[in-house]
């Protein structure tokens, strides 16, 4: 898995890269993503441990941790996964990437941000016409909105 | 050995594609010296109007005229035509407007005409050549025993079955018989080496890959033949999966 594409990378991003600083809530939200998510304490660790290595060794600290509002924000998009349309969102994604024309980066980046969704596999089926015809993809989850983005279905306009 | 009117066609479409055009009196010298009447002068002429499709012999020249000379080089050789004389004059002209052009296979192959041999260079020359030319099916499948085109062309530039293609269809059926044995050698041997069909199908997938964009057209590819071969959505991450990373 490429973890600098997972949700929980772009978590830390927020968290830490706004002011260069990690607030309490912060903490408390990541914990709260890592459940919602099911991600294993050593997957966490391995993440984290790289972020801190390459990210939070460079950043200079100008705040008290104010990236804690957009992390709340992403965190608060996670509860598109109790929906039970979400596997059919999945799949119905997956079709737009192919359509739109995928790259191998755009299905790296794509596989590993909905691999930790746990919606990995209906993604891919999507791509690659597995099984019953994806339906057309109405409108994009907030926490698919980076995956939307990477593949290009939508641009920074709309 | 060639029939008379055999080479009377042979020699009139060497004639007809030269620089001067038909030579109706070298080709009257011909038709007498084989013995040829005026009614096989007159098919070979309506064959060659017929076919000749201003020149291109439906797309075919090259290997037409290379027949043609060889037909005529074959009478000469064997006494059918004269080698001395105005007939011998006229045709070794001829010869060597349709030799014009022409790569020497021996050279483009790296034989070199002095190699020595048991038979001497001029024998093996022989051999070699005779060799180079058995592998000529296509042109033998183009024309027939009389030297005539065993397919015609139809309107939209497509080969359409002659009648003489039954003939040399029953005549080839024999010669194949001989080389039924190493067919199917050829046919064990291929499928002893046959692709695995996940291997088959990984092949095609980077294919599709290959200009660094999947679309729909290649997924329904894939799709369709994940059927056919039996391998498992599964098998296919996998195998994108150790694919990718063989690339990166």
């Amino acid at each position: 898995m490429m973890e600098e594409h997972t949700p929980f990378w772009h978590a830390l991003e927020l968290a830490w890269c706004g002011d260069g600083a990690l607030s309490l809530h912060s903490v408390r939200l990541l914990d709260a993503m890592q459940q919602m998510i099911s991600l294993d304490d050593s997957t966490r660790a391995a993440i984290e441990s790289r972020f801190e290595e390459e990210i939070v060794a460079d950043l200079t600290r100008a705040g008290f941790g104010c990236g804690d509002q957009p992390l709340a924000a992403l965190v608060g998009t996670l509860t598109f996964l109790d929906d039970p349309a979400a596997q059919e969102v999945a799949r119905a994604l997956g079709k737009s990437a192919l359509l739109a024309g995928l790259s191998k980066e755009r299905w790296l980046f794509s596989c590993a941000w909905m691999d930790q969704l746990g919606l990995g596999t209906p993604f891919m089926e999507g791509v690659w016409l597995e099984g019953d015809d994806a339906g057309e993809l109405a409108r994009v989850p907030a926490v698919l909105v980076p995956v939307a983005r990477q593949i290009g279905l939508i641009n920074d306009d709309n | 050995m060639l029939a008379p009117e055999q080479i009377l066609h042979a020699c009139m479409i060497l004639s007809v594609e030269s620089d001067e055009g038909l030579n109706a009196d070298l080709i009257s010298l011909i038709k007498d010296a084989l013995g040829c009447d005026d009614e096989d002068h007159a098919a070979a002429l309506e064959h060659i109007d017929e076919h000749r499709d201003g020149g291109k012999w439906g797309g075919r020249r090259d290997a037409v005229l290379k027949r043609s000379a060889d037909r005529a080089n074959e009478a000469l050789a064997n006494g059918q035509l004269s080698d001395s004389g105005p007939v011998a004059d006229g045709l070794a002209s001829l010869l060597d407007e349709a030799d014009d052009g022409e790569i020497d296979p021996f050279a483009e192959l790296g034989v070199q005409a002095g190699a020595a041999s048991v038979g001497g260079a001029a024998d093996q020359g022989a051999d070699l050549l005779a060799a180079f030319m058995d592998d000529d099916e296509e042109e033998e499948e183009m024309v027939d025993s009389a030297g005539f085109l065993t397919e015609t062309i139809d309107l939209d530039g497509a080969p359409t079955s002659s009648e003489s293609d039954d003939e040399s269809e029953d005549e080839s059926d024999d010669d194949d018989s001989d080389s039924s044995d190493s067919t199917e050698e050829e046919q064990e041997s291929e499928s002893t080496h046959a692709v695995s069909p996940l291997a088959a199908y990984e092949m095609l997938m980077s294919t599709c890959w290959v200009d660094g964009i999947l679309d729909p057209a290649e997924a329904k590819l894939l799709a369709r033949k994940r059927g056919e071969l039996s391998i498992s959505f599964e098998e296919h991450l996998t195998l994108l999966r150790e694919m990718l990373e063989r690339e990166s």
